[in-house]
């Protein structure tokens, strides 16, 4: 494995998918931030890049597209990949206009979203 | 009928309209005399004295000219029987006969009792009772065809929903209370203008005029319903969604004299089917959500099985992966399908190479049926203007059932083919399974229908993928059909035209 411990973050403000989303990314070998709310979509990164960031379109307290917006247009977080997770099905529309790099809709198969992620990464 | 909850409905809202709903008395002539007439039994014979007073007078003011006084008097017998009736008329003839005879007799005619004056009397009174007798049946006609007329009138006018009649030109002639109320128009304000004017629709997402189906009702001489998403404007510039049909008015000859338009309000309804819509999304969002955590936890303890070589949880644990795709597919279904009643599932059409799309559907479904060999035969490279997810669906769909329907010793192999011509891309998923009986394949687009035969009974399902995908192809102006022989196989086709503006080609 080239993995050298890729880092992740996961937001996502259903606790049972974020644990279920840890698990499964730690186990293939990479490091896992959750996040499961967002007050400021700016303060999100605190500091520490990761690598790809799993971002569900609807979190409580804030909302998906407008954090994806914010973090590609900054300079600094414009070259993270993000991939936009949504149960719902307009979000593909939403992803789009929000200028992801990938869409998923939930639920999905656990070898889809790691392939879409080794692709990405 | 009263204590009808939508009747109820009806009457308050409109009663504080102008004019009554639903007249109370039916009379012959429409003014306060002749109503005093048909009510008071005292007037009628006041009136029957006074007019034969009054022709005898007459008769005797404009004797000499006549040889007859009879020829006058008679007038004040037809006008009273008209107006009073029978009786009256009766009475009438009496009375004249009395009084020509005794008070105003000219010296020819004294008080002599001979046969020429016997003769003349009655003479005189049987005509009276024979003119007496037919006015009353033609007034007992006309009554009955007045009442009839009017019951229609108030019938017309009572409807719940909306009536609007037009001439051939498409001017209108009549609107009832409801009519008036939903556009804004009062009747007398309306009659002999264009129903355009009056009945101003237009399309709820564009904006722009809708089609007037009562021009269409005239022009094609059959009944015509109104295009989904029609927005009255009322004449005060209100709007409100309304659904209705236009139907041509025939004579009993055949020719066409108008059209009858009926329409309603339902803007209630359609937000109450918003609300619903709005429902089933949240419900179906709610649902997938532990469905997708549950599908991580499953096929995370799936990986570690294999890794430790416990082969048989594995397989244990796809079975169970394979029904919460099931789970996850009826919800999605049951979203579309909601979507759909309320035409609401709308189309994201882009270009889309329907040669990647089918082959990476393929590749997607090869994965998860390994039990059925899936080739892709034809190409046609030509771009088409479609929703790639949804055409995609469709592909899922058909391809599934393919391989539902053709498990169980029949040939496992599902061939989909690609072909073109110059205004249309079609696509045939052929199967090798049980086949569809002849009088079920026209029934299977229909929603909730699934074949009806032992055997499938074994493949439960809600019947709801073919009618999705058939709307599907609808929603993309395309045609779905389906040729098969049982225990033969199916061959499921859809057709898509290459035209982006939409336009409906001619197809046969």
């Amino acid at each position: 494995m080239t993995k050298t411990a890729k880092k992740i973050l996961i937001i996502d403000d259903d606790t049972a998918i974020l644990e279920a989303l840890k698990i499964c990314m730690e186990e293939c070998g990479y490091k896992v931030e959750t996040l499961s709310k967002v007050k400021n979509p700016k303060n999100i990164l605190d500091g520490s890049i990761p690598d790809l960031i799993l971002l569900d379109l609807r979190i409580s307290g804030s909302d998906g597209g407008q954090i994806a917006k914010v973090l590609k247009k900054d300079g600094k977080t414009k070259n993270i990949p993000i991939i936009m997770i949504s149960a719902h099905p307009s979000g593909k529309k939403a992803a789009i206009e929000a200028g992801v790099d990938h869409f998923v809709e939930k639920p999905f198969e656990l070898n889809y979203l790691l392939d879409k992620i080794e692709r990405l990464i | 009928m009263k204590n009808n909850p939508i009747y109820k409905s009806i009457l308050d809202k409109y009663k504080n309209h102008s004019g009554s709903l639903f007249p109370q008395t039916i009379t012959l002539y429409h003014n306060k005399f002749s109503q005093l007439l048909e009510s008071s039994f005292l007037f009628r014979y006041i009136f029957t004295f006074v007019i034969t007073v009054i022709m005898v007078l007459l008769k005797y003011l404009f004797l000499p000219p006549f040889e007859t006084p009879y020829l006058l008097v008679l007038s004040a017998v037809i006008v009273s029987s008209l107006y009073a009736g029978l009786a009256a008329g009766l009475f009438s003839t009496l009375l004249t006969a009395i009084l020509v005879n005794y008070l105003f007799f000219p010296p020819q005619y004294e008080i002599k009792i001979n046969n020429w004056t016997i003769l003349h009397t009655v003479l005189y009174v049987s005509e009276g009772v024979i003119i007496s007798f037919l006015v009353e049946t033609e007034r007992t006609l006309r009554k009955k065809i007045y009442a009839q007329a009017q019951h229609f009138q108030v019938t017309l006018a009572s409807i719940g929903d909306a009536v609007v009649l037009t001439d051939v030109k498409g001017n209108v002639t009549f609107m009832n209370k409801v009519a008036e109320y939903l556009t804004g128009w009062a009747n007398n304000d309306a009659i002999g203008i264009k129903l355009e004017s009056v009945f101003n629709i237009i399309n709820e997402k564009t904006g722009k005029k809708a089609q007037n189906p009562v021009k269409k009702a005239i022009l094609k001489n059959k009944i015509v319903g109104l295009e989904n998403h029609t927005v009255l404007v009322k004449k005060n510039g209100n709007q409100i969604t309304i659904d209705d049909s236009a139907a041509p008015i025939c004579d009993p000859g055949g020719h066409l004299i108008g059209a009858v338009l009926i329409f309603r309000d339902i803007t209630q309804r359609r937000q109450l089917e918003q609300r619903k819509d709005d429902f089933v999304s949240i419900v179906s969002h709610e649902l997938k959500t532990p469905i997708t955590s549950v599908k991580l936890f499953i096929q995370l303890l799936k990986r570690k099985s294999v890794k430790k070589g416990e082969g048989e949880y594995s397989a244990i644990l796809d079975k169970v992966d394979h029904e919460l795709n099931k789970l996850a597919k009826l919800i999605s279904d049951f979203l579309d399908l909601s979507r759909l009643q309320v035409g609401k599932l709308s189309y994201k059409r882009e270009s889309v190479s329907l040669d990647g799309l089918i082959k990476d559907t393929i590749a997607d479904l090869q994965q998860i049926y390994n039990t059925h060999d899936i080739v892709l035969d034809g190409s046609i490279n030509k771009k088409l203007y479609a929703d790639r997810d949804r055409i995609k669906q469709v592909l899922i769909n058909l391809i599934s059932n393919a391989v539902k329907y053709s498990k169980n010793g029949h040939k496992n192999k599902i061939i989909v083919e690609l072909t073109k011509d110059k205004d249309w891309a079609t696509v045939k998923v052929k199967d090798f399974g049980m086949g569809i009986p002849k009088d079920e394949q026209n029934k299977i687009f229909d929603r909730f229908y699934q074949v009806n035969t032992k055997k499938s009974k074994t493949y439960p399902g809600l019947g709801l993928g073919l009618y999705i995908s058939s709307q599907i192809i609808k929603g993309h102006q395309g045609k779905i059909w389906v040729k098969s022989e049982v225990n033969k196989g199916s061959v499921f086709q859809f057709s898509i035209p290459f035209d982006k503006n939409n336009r409906r080609l001619n197809f046969d």
